[in-house]
């Protein structure tokens, strides 16, 4: 790289090629003021606040769109640039209203910052006041654009980074300002409510509009988003030990300057009076509070005694993946030696728990094989069985911008249409449910292209007997194909709609090896991301709370492994495989597992009533959470657990990123963070000295956890760290499988692709529960985030206007979803791309889903439960 | 007299819009073109014209939009069947310029940026139409009138239909 040196301020200092003056400034530390410079963003230089002077000519120059010349000599404070500076202020000033005493951004307002530096105090000039009416009729976004000086950040975050297009500038000159498409309000525009704009404008246009709290906040703390598996790290604001406010953490996130609506505004449960206060025992059928000695010694006593006398294995643990890895450590831990028993699991049971084992298997790496800044660099994007922009809206941002500013070709294999179908090169409607015979269709036809042999499982599968029933015509998928084989820049994305689904695990290969023919592994902009996780999903995996694995993947069958971890604990962990969640619930029905313990997750809301049978079966259930949940209403101890604002750990995201959670705030009455609850229940059972902080439990996972041994507490507060980090100075491969060759791997076993779904006549319609922004989960979260309910506070039910019209529905008319185990009722919406037939389930913030509907099956190969698709009937009324 | 713009009836020139997003190709430097076209062939931008542009050429509508608001020669409502355009460059502003618009105003019945109900006339000023020697001046359609006094205003309007 050339360097360029320049003299700033009379100081000589040098930068690379191609920077501005005010990047090169801002490395070596010289403020220049600006209040339309983003380091995300490109720099337009709209509000010419960082004009410098150049020495020779004495020309004023914008220093965030000059770059750096050799030779140059620049002035930041001369007084030419002082004076236009202070002219610009001023002028600024006359058009905005004197509302600071009253206007939330308050002491964040940056322009009233920049003028108290430069002395300005009232302004001579005659006031042009812009009156504009202030719109907040959302919960989400207040607009006062009275106050906008026309940065044009909001307009830029909203298209450059979040690809989403709701704003641009309106009109020209004094009437100029953002404004959406046809000037709607915010709340009919194709705003997604990410508030990445509110978090970048410079002054009080843009602001919450119902803040979970007000107060002046004096300082904030970096910590990551408990939501959905993107990982993206926030700066969290608090006062009175209550959150006002969460922002983007810009730098070394993979989020940058932007967040989702979740992120940004769903945090508000935490403060929510359904809080779990106090640890509670039924006593007799009566529910009592009790203090936390009693709590833990009734649960150590009764799962020891439970297991002394029906034998440890008829003891279940279920963990979580809202919980942190150490807690998900020290509870398989718990599971493992203190009890003895291999039963244990994890929330990611009901997510993306085949996804992680099928490339385990396949690939050796259960998480992204790339990061996911590298779909950017993507040439070819499938979407498979997935909705990013509901489910993982950042990954979603990065995919959109490959499309839109990298012209990388998207194919989208959904039956919905959305922002990522109207930018689609080739949209292919598929029925849903037959996601792994469109992958399979995809997969010969790539390895015609290619030329490569055929494997005899995929010989004589004609393409139109492999779509039979799909939808998707043969030419699409030649079609596809020729786009997939364009580049070796292929990225392959999943969602729950590919890995959550019967089959689920099989369909999850079949992607592995198409990759694998496609040579997108171990390539730049290549890669497999599985876009079906939770904040913690892929750490709660690592930590081994699966009973196919011990920590690190390790077969938990395997003598050898047990072995080494026994070197470790002391003592030989339980010999595996335990069974899954389930086996687990199937075995409690039949009396033979007697007691549960479940952390942070609540089945009874996203399992079908056969899952409440199961535990009424039970001899003791524990449930330790942060709020009261169906389960937990079953439970025999109840344990007040501390919220992800409220505890210290790690979170690993789906791209393998370890990142740290802070406390910021205290949990509220006796509630404690799992960590401390574990380690005092692993003192009792154990005899294990009880773990001071969680950085003595990451501690001890280096040493189990053969891809996490060189992650340190000190060195997370620095940087993120990818796993494999094996080497405490490295920090971490990125893009995996570099060299991977391609292998034939096991036969697949087709018939549970291929397997169809059988029609019924009584229950014509099928319907499918789809992703939603404002909920995750059971929704014991966003139910109670009451920004997120307020706005999605209906279910809705997507058609076919034909459907709609048979039925004698008018748009937004209520109607109930009745299977043969139950109903649900929701608003109906028609939308004309839908395949006829098909009802797309978008749950609200609360409420539930579809698990009310279906009878209790699970897919052997994966353990999970169906839950996401019903046959149905539709009637009208609710 | 000529006629200043064509059709204003946008169901009328619907079917047009096919026609004319198939001539355009590229991204956004077909944008400016492109709602040339549009706006000659309907005297506006039919605002209902903006999603399918956007999609066209793969831009978002609120950019179009921004586009269309940003340029005076667009307009996003009909336009009268006459332009009359007022200069307030400083030339005529010291030769009176300023009761030429009012004037016009009155005599129309409506005030600058606006268009009369029964779309005979638009009605707009302009910072400088470069004839500064005819000051003051006003534009109908593309004829000048120039060194006007404010009673041969409306007979000047009068004659456009």
């Amino acid at each position: 790289m050339e360097t360029v040196a320049i003299t700033l301020d009379g100081v000589p200092v040098s930068g690379r090629q191609g920077m501005t003056i005010l990047e090169l400034a801002r490395e070596v530390g010289v403020r220049i003021p600006s209040l339309c410079h983003e380091p995300s963003l490109k720099p337009v230089g709209a509000c010419r606040l960082c004009l410098v002077e150049e020495e020779a000519s004495r020309r004023l120059l914008a220093s965030c769109v000059t770059p750096i010349a050799s030779g140059m000599r620049i002035q930041t404070r001369s007084p030419a640039v002082l004076e236009a500076r202070r002219v610009i202020l001023q002028l600024m000033l006359a058009n905005h209203p004197e509302s600071c005493i009253v206007c939330d951004k308050g002491n964040r307002c940056q322009l009233r910052q920049l003028a108290a530096e430069a002395g300005i105090g009232l302004v001579d000039y005659d006031r042009m006041d812009s009156f504009v009416h202030t719109q907040e009729a959302n919960p989400f976004i207040k607009r006062d654009l009275g106050k906008c000086v026309l940065c044009g950040k909001c307009i830029r975050v909203d298209q450059e980074l979040v690809v989403v297009g709701a704003l641009d500038y309106f009109h020209r000159g004094f009437q100029a300002r953002p404004g959406t498409f046809l000037d709607r309000p915010l709340e009919r525009s194709e705003c997604t409510f990410c508030g990445s704009c509110v978090a970048v404008c410079p002054t009080g246009a843009l602001s919450d509009s119902t803040p979970v709290h007000l107060g002046t906040v004096g300082e904030r703390t970096a910590t990551t988003c408990s939501y959905c598996g993107c990982g993206c790290s926030i700066w969290v604001q608090v006062c009175e030990d209550r959150l006002v406010r969460v922002e983007p953490k810009t730098e070394g996130s993979v989020n940058k300057a932007s967040l989702c609506v979740r992120g940004h505004y769903g945090s508000g449960y935490l403060h929510s009076r359904d809080r779990l206060l106090n640890p509670m025992l039924r006593r007799k059928g009566e529910t009592v509070t009790v203090s936390w000695q009693e709590a833990l010694e009734e649960t150590a006593g009764r799962i020891m005694e439970i297991a002394s006398r029906h034998g440890p294995a008829s003891v279940g643990f279920f963990g979580s993946t809202q919980c942190t890895n150490e807690e998900n450590y020290l509870f398989q831990k718990l599971a493992r030696l203190g009890i003895g028993t291999p039963h244990v699991d994890n929330g990611a049971r009901f997510q993306g728990v085949s996804g992680i084992l099928a490339m385990q298997e396949e690939l050796g790496v259960s998480g992204a094989t790339h990061p996911l800044e590298e779909l950017e660099y993507a040439k070819v994007i499938l979407v498979i069985g997935a909705q990013p922009l509901e489910s993982h809206p950042v990954a979603s941002y990065a995919l959109k911008r490959a499309v839109k500013y990298k012209a990388a070709k998207l194919l989208y294999v959904s039956p919905l249409e959305d922002g990522l179908s109207r930018m689609a090169q080739l949209w292919i409607k598929g029925w849903p449910g037959f996601e792994g015979r469109i992958l399979l269709a995809l997969l010969k036809e790539v390895i015609l292209l290619k030329g490569s042999s055929m494997p005899r499982w995929l010989e004589g599968k004609e393409l139109g007997e492999l779509l039979q029933s799909t939808l998707v015509q043969p030419e699409e998928v030649e079609e596809a194909a020729k786009i997939l084989c364009s580049s070796s820049s292929c990225a392959l994305v999943f969602g729950r709609g590919l890995s959550s689904a019967p089959g689920g695990k099989e369909r999850v290969r079949i992607l592995v090896r198409l990759a694998m023919e496609l040579g997108c592994l171990g390539v730049a902009g290549g890669g497999i991301y599985p876009l079906d996780r939770a904040a913690n999903t892929q750490g709660a995996c690592d930590m081994g709370t699966l009973p196919e694995f011990l920590p690190g993947y390790r077969p938990s069958a395997d003598p050898g492994c047990r072995e080494e971890l026994a070197q470790l604990w002391g003592k030989l962990p339980a010999m595996g495989p335990g069974m899954s969640f389930p086996r687990m619930l199937e075995a409690a029905a039949r009396g033979e597992l007697r007691a549960l313990y479940i952390m942070g997750e609540n089945p009874l809301g996203l399992l079908p009533g056969y899952a409440a049978e199961a535990l009424s079966k039970l001899e003791f259930l524990v449930v330790q959470d942060i709020f009261p949940t169906a389960t937990s209403s079953m439970a025999h101890v109840v344990l007040p657990a501390a919220g992800f604002l409220e505890k210290e750990g790690t979170y690993t995201s789906l791209e393998r990123r370890i990142q740290r959670i802070r406390p910021v705030c205290s949990p509220p009455g006796g509630a404690r963070p799992d960590c401390w609850i574990l380690s005092a229940l692993l003192k009792r059972t154990a005899e294990l000295p009880e773990y001071e902080t969680p950085a003595e439990v990451m501690k001890e996972i280096t040493q189990c956890v053969p891809q996490m041994r060189g992650v340190r507490y000190a060195r997370l507060e620095a940087e993120p760290l990818f796993w494999p980090c094996t080497d405490p100075s490295a920090s971490g491969e990125r893009i995996l499988l570099r060299g991977k060759t391609h292998e034939q791997g096991v036969e697949p076993d087709l018939s549970r692709l291929l397997g169809m779904e059988r029609e019924d006549p009584d229950f014509p319609f099928l319907a499918v529960e789809g992703e939603s922004l404002f909920r995750v989960g059971s929704a014991s979260r966003s139910s109670r985030a009451g920004r997120l309910r307020e706005f999605s506070g209906q279910r809705l039910v997507f058609l076919h206007p034909i459907d709609m019209g048979r039925l004698d529905l008018e748009e937004q008319s209520r109607v109930r979803l009745v299977s043969r185990w139950g109903e649900l009722s929701a608003t109906a919406i028609s939308k004309p791309e839908i395949p006829r037939g098909l009802l797309w389930v978008v749950p609200a913030a609360q409420g539930r889903g579809l698990e009310g509907l279906v009878s209790w099956s699970w897919d052997p190969d994966s353990g999970m439960v169906q839950t996401s698709q019903a046959r149905v009937r539709l009637v009208r009324g609710s | 007299m000529e006629k200043a713009s064509g059709s204003a009836n946008p169901a009328e020139s619907q079917g047009n819009l096919g026609e004319l997003l198939e001539e355009a190709k590229g991204g956004r430097e077909a944008l400016i073109p492109l709602l040339q076209r549009i706006q000659e062939r309907c005297g506006y931008v039919p605002p209902e014209y903006l999603e399918p542009v956007a999609k066209h050429l793969g831009l978002f509508p609120s950019e179009v939009q921004a586009v269309v608001s940003f340029y005076s020669q667009f307009s996003l409502t009909p336009k009268g069947r006459h332009i009359v355009r007022v200069c307030r460059g400083t030339a005529c502003h010291v030769r009176g310029g300023k009761s030429i618009l009012r004037v016009a105003e009155e005599n129309l019945g409506i005030k600058e940026g606006q268009t009369r109900e029964d779309l005979r006339y638009s009605l707009e000023t302009v910072a400088c139409l470069g004839t500064c020697f005819l000051a003051p001046v006003m534009m109908v359609n593309r004829n000048y009138y120039g060194k006007l006094v404010p009673p041969q205003v409306l007979s000047i309007l009068r004659q456009y239909e």
